[in-house]
C-alpha cells in the first residue's frame, strides 16, 4: 500500500465522528428535543457551541444526533445490500447465457428507474405500511436504500466476475466439478475484494446524501426526530436573519460527504496502482 | 547522425523495486534492417521495447538516451509521444488478447487507423484497404475476421491482427515484442516473410524481440543477446551469412535450440485403448471446428495433437475433459479414468490472488477431504527443482517456468491417469522449455502416466511423443 497514511487519517476523523455522534447525544440526551424559548435563534455562545435553532434546542447535540442516525441508516443498510449484490453479480457473472440475460434485465429495471423518484415511492409505502423499528421514518430509509443500491455494486461485480470466470484456474474447478459456491469464495471473492471495498466506501456517501434529501423534501426522518435534511429545510427559511441555522447543518453534510468521498477516492487510486 | 536509432547508456528501474530492469543498454541501428533481440523470459526485452516506444510508467527511473532520427525519446512530453508513435515508431504486444478491445469488433477498431492513415471516409475504400492489409498477414478469410469480436478468434489470429494493426500507419521502426509465440509453424513463415518485405520494400527498421534464436538467426542482419538487463553480446552477420557469436552464453543458448529441434522420435504401438474418438464432430456458430476425426490413445502413450492455429487442437482437449459435448460421433472414455489439464498460459492457470499452497490444496477442498501436509507438499516442491518457501509465495512472485511446474505439481497430486498438456511450453524461453519438457518425461515413466500433448511446434511434439495425429485441414 502506498497511500497508507492518507486511508488511515480518513479513516481515524471517520471512526472519531463515530464515537462523537454516538456518545454526545448519549451524555446530552435531554438537549436534544428540550425546547428553551428565551434562547430562541441564539448565536453561538460558550454552553451551546454552535447556537439554537428556531425553538431554542441545541444545534451542536442536534447536529450530533443527526449524523447518528445518518450512520445507523448506512451500518444497517450498506452490508445487507452489498452482500446482495455481490452474491447477485457474482451469480450473473457466472452462469450461462440465458439466466445472465435474465438476470441483467432486472437490473437493467432498477437502474432505468431514476433514483430519487423511485426512493419517493418505496418511501410513500413503506410509510403507508406503519412498521415501527426505529422511531420517526429511519426503517424507510434504510429499506429504500437497500433496494436502490444494490444494483451498481452487481452490475461491477457481474463485470470483475466475467473476466475471472475466463481464467484457465476457473476452468480448472470446473474440469473436478466444483460447485457455484467453492469457486466464488475459492476464485471470484479473492478477485473482487478491492472493487467491492472502494465501491462500499463510495456508495457511502451517497446513502448519506439519500438521506439527507429524502428528509429535505419531508418523507425522510420525520420530526422532532433530528436530520441533517430537516435542519437545512428549516434553516433555510432563516437565512437571512439567523444564516448559522442554515450554515452548520449544511457545512456538516458537506463535511461527511466529502470525507466518504475522499476515502472512495484514495481507494480507488490505490487499486489503480496495484493494477498497473 | 547516421543511426536510424541508438541507445546509449539506458538504464531503467521500476519504483518499489531494488534492481535495475535495463542497465547499460548500448546499440545502434543503421535503419533500413532488422534487429533480433533475445534472451530468457524476465531479462527486460519487454521493458526495453517500451522504453523505445516511450510507454514507460511515469514513474519508473530511466537514464541515458534514446535516440530516433536525432529526437530523444525519454525527454518528450507526453503530447510530443503521441505523434511520434505510429508514424515513427509501431508496437506489437505479446499479449494478443490484452491489446484489443474486446468490446469492439476488429472491424471497428482497424476503421479508425485507417481513417487516420488514409484521411479518407470513404467506406468501400476502407473496407478493401483493411481486407488488403489482412491478407498481407495472412488471413485470407477476411471479411468474417472483420465482423468478429476478437474472443471469437483463435490467439494466433488474434496475434496477426495486431500486427496488421501495427503495420498499417507504416512506422519507420516497427518494434514486435514476440509477434510469432503463439503462431503456428506455417503462420511462423508467412510473418517472417512479411518482415523481409517490410524491411527491403517499405524500407522499414524492424526490432524483433523473441526467445527463439533460431528464427532470428534467419532474417535479422543483427542479433543482440540480453541476460539479466545488460545486452552481452552485439553480433553482426558475417561473410559467410551466420553469426559468430563470442559470449558462451550466447554459443550455449544457439547450441540447446540446435540440439532441441534435432532430437529423434521413437515409436510404439498401442496395447490397451484409454480414450477413442470416433467420427466426432463439433461445430461452432455454424463454423466446423472439428469434422470427422477419429484416433484412439493407449495407456501409457504420448501422443501429440499438432495443428495449426485455430485448428480445433483445444476443442478436442474440452471434448475429452467433457465441458463440451460432441454434436455426431462417439467419445469412449472409462469413467474411472481420472484426468488432469496442464494448460498453456501459466499466468491464467493458478489464481493470483492464492498462495502456491491454497491452489495446490484445491482439490481436496473441493472434495471436502483433508489437505494435503506440508511435508508431503515440500518434497514434491524440492524434486521439481524449486526453493522451498514456493509454498507460502503468491503466483506473481515466480517466474513462468516456476508457475507451470506448479500447474504439474497440481496434476500429479490426483494421480491421474491421462494428463493433458495444452501447449504447456510456448510461453517460456528456450531454456526453461527444455527444462520443463525433460521434467515432463521424466515423471511420465515414474508415473506410468498417459500424456496428451498439444502444440503448434512439430519439433517439441517430435520430441515428447510416440505418434501424432495432424489436427485440421
Amino acid at each position: 500500500m502506498k497511500n497508507k497514511l492518507p486511508i488511515i487519517l480518513i479513516l481515524i476523523v471517520i471512526i472519531t465522528l463515530f464515537i462523537a455522534s454516538f456518545a454526545i447525544p448519549f451524555f446530552f440526551e435531554n438537549n436534544i428535543y428540550e425546547q428553551n424559548a428565551a434562547l430562541k435563534y441564539a448565536k453561538p455562545s460558550e454552553l451551546y457551541i454552535l447556537g439554537n435553532d428556531y425553538l431554542g434546542r441545541d444545534m451542536f447535540v442536534r447536529i450530533c444526533y443527526a449524523i447518528r442516525n445518518s450512520f445507523i441508516i448506512v451500518i444497517c443498510s450498506i452490508p445487507i445490500s452489498m452482500l446482495f449484490g455481490i452474491i447477485y453479480g457474482a451469480y450473473a457473472g457466472y452462469s450461462s447465457v440465458t439466466v445472465e440475460k435474465i438476470m441483467t434485465s432486472i437490473m437493467n429495471i432498477f437502474e432505468s428507474t431514476p433514483e430519487f423518484l423511485l426512493a419517493i415511492l418505496i418511501m410513500v409505502v413503506i410509510s403507508g405500511l406503519d412498521i415501527k423499528f426505529f422511531d420517526g421514518g429511519i426503517f424507510g430509509i434504510i429499506a429504500t436504500v437497500i433496494i436502490l443500491s444494490w444494483v451498481k455494486i452487481a452490475r461491477i461485480i457481474k463485470n470483475e466476475t466475467k473476466k475471472i470466470a475466463n481464467n484457465d484456474y476457473v476452468l480448472y474447478s470446473e474440469l473436478k466439478n466444483a460447485r457455484f459456491g467453492h469457486i466464488f469464495i475459492f476464485h471470484i471473492l479473492p478477485g473482487i475484494r478491492r472493487i467491492a471495498i472502494t465501491t462500499t466506501a463510495q456508495k457511502i456517501s451517497s446513502v448519506i446524501f439519500l438521506e439527507a434529501f429524502l428528509s429535505y423534501i419531508g418523507i425522510g426522518i420525520q420530526p422532532p426526530n433530528p436530520s441533517l435534511g430537516i435542519m437545512i429545510y428549516e434553516g433555510a427559511k432563516y437565512i437571512r436573519t439567523y444564516p448559522h441555522l442554515l450554515l452548520f447543518p449544511a457545512a456538516t453534510l458537506f463535511i461527511v460527504i466529502l470525507l466518504f468521498n475522499i476515502l472512495g477516492e484514495l481507494l480507488k487510486f490505490e487499486n489503480k496502482i496495484e493494477n498497473l | 547522425m547516421n543511426n536510424k536509432l541508438s541507445v546509449t547508456n539506458l538504464s531503467v528501474k521500476y519504483e518499489n523495486y531494488k534492481n535495475y530492469i535495463l542497465e547499460d543498454v548500448n546499440f545502434d541501428l543503421a535503419g533500413n534492417e532488422v534487429v533480433s533481440i533475445i534472451g530468457e523470459s524476465g531479462c527486460g526485452k519487454t521493458t526495453l521495447a517500451k522504453a523505445i516506444a516511450g510507454l514507460l510508467p511515469a514513474s519508473a527511473i530511466k537514464n541515458g538516451e534514446i535516440l530516433i532520427d536525432g529526437t530523444d525519446v525519454l525527454s518528450l512530453k507526453k503530447s510530443d509521444l503521441s505523434k511520434v508513435r505510429g508514424k515513427k515508431i509501431g508496437l506489437t504486444f505479446q499479449d494478443s488478447f490484452a491489446s484489443l478491445n474486446p468490446t469492439l469488433k476488429i472491424w471497428s477498431q482497424m476503421k479508425y487507423v485507417l481513417k487516420e492513415k488514409y484521411k479518407q471516409e470513404n467506406y468501400k475504400f476502407i473496407y478493401n484497404k483493411a481486407c488488403s492489409v489482412l491478407k498481407l498477414v495472412g488471413l485470407i478469410d477476411c471479411h468474417r475476421i472483420l465482423q468478429s469480436y476478437p474472443a471469437e478468434l483463435s490467439g494466433g489470429t488474434n496475434q496477426k491482427i495486431n500486427f496488421a494493426l501495427s503495420i498499417i500507419q507504416e512506422p519507420d521502426v516497427l518494434i514486435l515484442d514476440e509477434p510469432t509465440s503463439s503462431l503456428d509453424i506455417l503462420s511462423q513463415e508467412e510473418i517472417l516473410k512479411i518482415i523481409q518485405y517490410l524491411c527491403s520494400y517499405k524500407k522499414m527498421t524492424i526490432i524483433f524481440i523473441t526467445h527463439n534464436i533460431l528464427l532470428a538467426a534467419r532474417i535479422s542482419d543483427k542479433i543482440i543477446i540480453m541476460r539479466n538487463g545488460h545486452n552481452i553480446e552485439s553480433c553482426s552477420r558475417n561473410s559467410f551469412n551466420t553469426f559468430d557469436f563470442k559470449n558462451e552464453y550466447a554459443i550455449s543458448l544457439y547450441n540447446d535450440a540446435l540440439l532441441h529441434r534435432n532430437n529423434n522420435s521413437k515409436n510404439t504401438s498401442p496395447i490397451t485403448k484409454l480414450i477413442e474418438f470416433s467420427n466426432v464432430s463439433k461445430t461452432f456458430s455454424g463454423k466446423k471446428v472439428i469434422n470427422n476425426t477419429s484416433f484412439a490413445i493407449a495407456r501409457g502413450e504420448s501422443f501429440g495433437l499438432i495443428g495449426r492455429t485455430g485448428s480445433g487442437k483445444s476443442t478436442i482437449c474440452k471434448l475429452i475433459c467433457g465441458i463440451y459435448k460432441a454434436d455426431c460421433g462417439t467419445i469412449k472414455i472409462d469413467n474411472k479414468t481420472r484426468i488432469e489439464m496442464v494448460f498453456q498460459n501459466p499466468n491464467s492457470s493458478i489464481n493470483p490472488y492464492r498462495s502456491i499452497q491454497d491452489s495446490l490444496n484445491e482439490n481436496c477442498i473441493i472434495s471436502k477431504s483433508k489437505r494435503y501436509s506440508e511435508s508431503f507438499l515440500l518434497e514434491y516442491i524440492k524434486s521439481f527443482g524449486l526453493p522451498e518457501d514456493t509454498l507460502h509465495k503468491i503466483p506473481s512472485q515466480l517466474s513462468g517456468g516456476q508457475k507451470q511446474k506448479i500447474a504439474i505439481i497440481r496434476a500429479l497430486l490426483n494421480q491421474p491417469d491421462i494428463i493433458i498438456f495444452d501447449e504447456p511450453t510456448s510461453s517460456l524461453d528456450v531454456t526453461s522449455q527444455k527444462n520443463i519438457l525433460n521434467i515432463i518425461k521424466e515423471i511420465q515413466t515414474k508415473y506410468l502416466l498417459t500424456y496428451i500433448f498439444i502444440s503448434h511446434n512439430p519439433n517439441v511434439i517430435e520430441y515428447m511423443c510416440d505418434r501424432h495425429v495432424v489436427v485440421g485441414h
